[in-house]
């Protein structure tokens, strides 16, 4: 039986300098908050510079985290959001936050008259990649954290700083954006 | 459990959705912030220390205002230091309630009551 130490207990070591303690957290959540900022922004190097200032600030500053408030690894995916929406605006190069399925829809429509066409010739992956990154910035964050992160519906309201039923109108849209997007390939993935 | 709270789970779009897979963070990414917090905690034990360091000198001076202040305080306050009341009681009236008249200006008085005092009543021939 392995005992597990809490985040708060080994964040407050690590805070104190115990390298130790800090390489087990840092551990316990890289990958996590990596992969999750990765997806959102589509960026490896952007996804990396996130992770590493979310992690420093915690540090710097580690009775910002709330244990009574969510779990660490909520907490570190709320700030990396956050961290990385000032830094794409700060960037020029900001997402757009609109929620509007009709609207997305419509523009990839329009623009877009058949990328899925070419699915023969690509990986699945990069096209499940491609139209995830086209979903307005707030369903994506809700169906990246729902779907590849595994969080409840509870925590990515506290993420997003929204509530549950936002959450879950969101989740559905994007479901609906998917389910015509990703449609050659689940008709491939079927036969 | 997670699936059942959020009623448009799609079971078939989650399979497809699991095709991307994503690797995770590069080793790079571990070493820059292993540096990062070396440097974090070595900065603020730096600074914990250059605060001791600094901190004798204004604490020597502020423990002998804190000194000054005391005694000064003490000074005024102690009973063996302090001015006796009757005795201050005796200097206020000195001061306040000195005599106008001392006895060098009494010197060759003669109180009214002892002075004869006789009217001269004048004569008939005393207008001419």
């Amino acid at each position: 039986m392995t005992h597990v130490v809490p985040d708060a207990r080994l964040l407050s070591a690590a805070a104190a300098g115990d390298e130790m303690a800090f390489l087990v957290l840092y551990e316990r959540h890289r990958d996590p908050l990596f992969r999750f900022l990765r997806r959102y922004s589509g960026s490896a190097e952007l996804a990396e510079d996130v992770t590493h200032d979310c992690f420093v600030s915690l540090i710097r500053a580690p009775s910002r985290y709330d244990p009574g408030q969510a779990s660490l690894r909520t907490y570190l995916c709320g700030a990396g959001r956050n961290l990385l929406v000032s830094r794409l605006r700060h960037e020029g190069r900001e997402t757009p936050m609109d929620d509007e399925a009709e609207g997305d829809l419509g523009r990839l429509e329009e623009t877009e008259s058949g990328p899925l066409d070419r699915v023969l010739a690509r990986e699945v992956q990069d096209v499940v990649a491609d139209a995830v990154a086209r979903l307005p910035a707030f369903q994506r964050e809700a169906i990246i954290l729902f779907e590849y992160e595994e969080l409840t519906l509870a925590e990515i309201a506290h993420v997003a700083q929204a509530d549950v039923g936002t959450i879950k109108s969101r989740l559905r849209r994007a479901r609906e954006n998917l389910r015509r997007w990703l449609l050659p390939v689940r008709q491939k993935e079927s036969v | 459990m997670r699936a059942k709270e959020d009623p448009s789970e799609d079971s078939e779009l989650a399979q497809v959705l699991g095709r991307w897979e994503m690797e995770g963070a590069p080793a790079a990414l571990d070493r820059r912030i292993l540096a990062s917090y070396r440097s974090e905690v070595a900065g603020r034990g730096g600074r914990r220390r250059s605060a001791w360091a600094a901190w004798p000198l204004p604490f020597a001076l502020a423990f002998g205002v804190a000194l000054l202040v005391l005694g000064f305080v003490a000074g005024r306050t102690m009973p063996g230091r302090a001015v006796p009341v009757r005795d201050e009681a005796v200097r206020v009236a000195q001061t306040v309630e000195r005599p106008l008249v001392t006895n060098a200006i009494l010197t060759g008085f003669v109180p009214l009551e002892e002075v004869e005092v006789r009217r001269r009543v004048p004569e008939v021939g005393d207008a001419r």
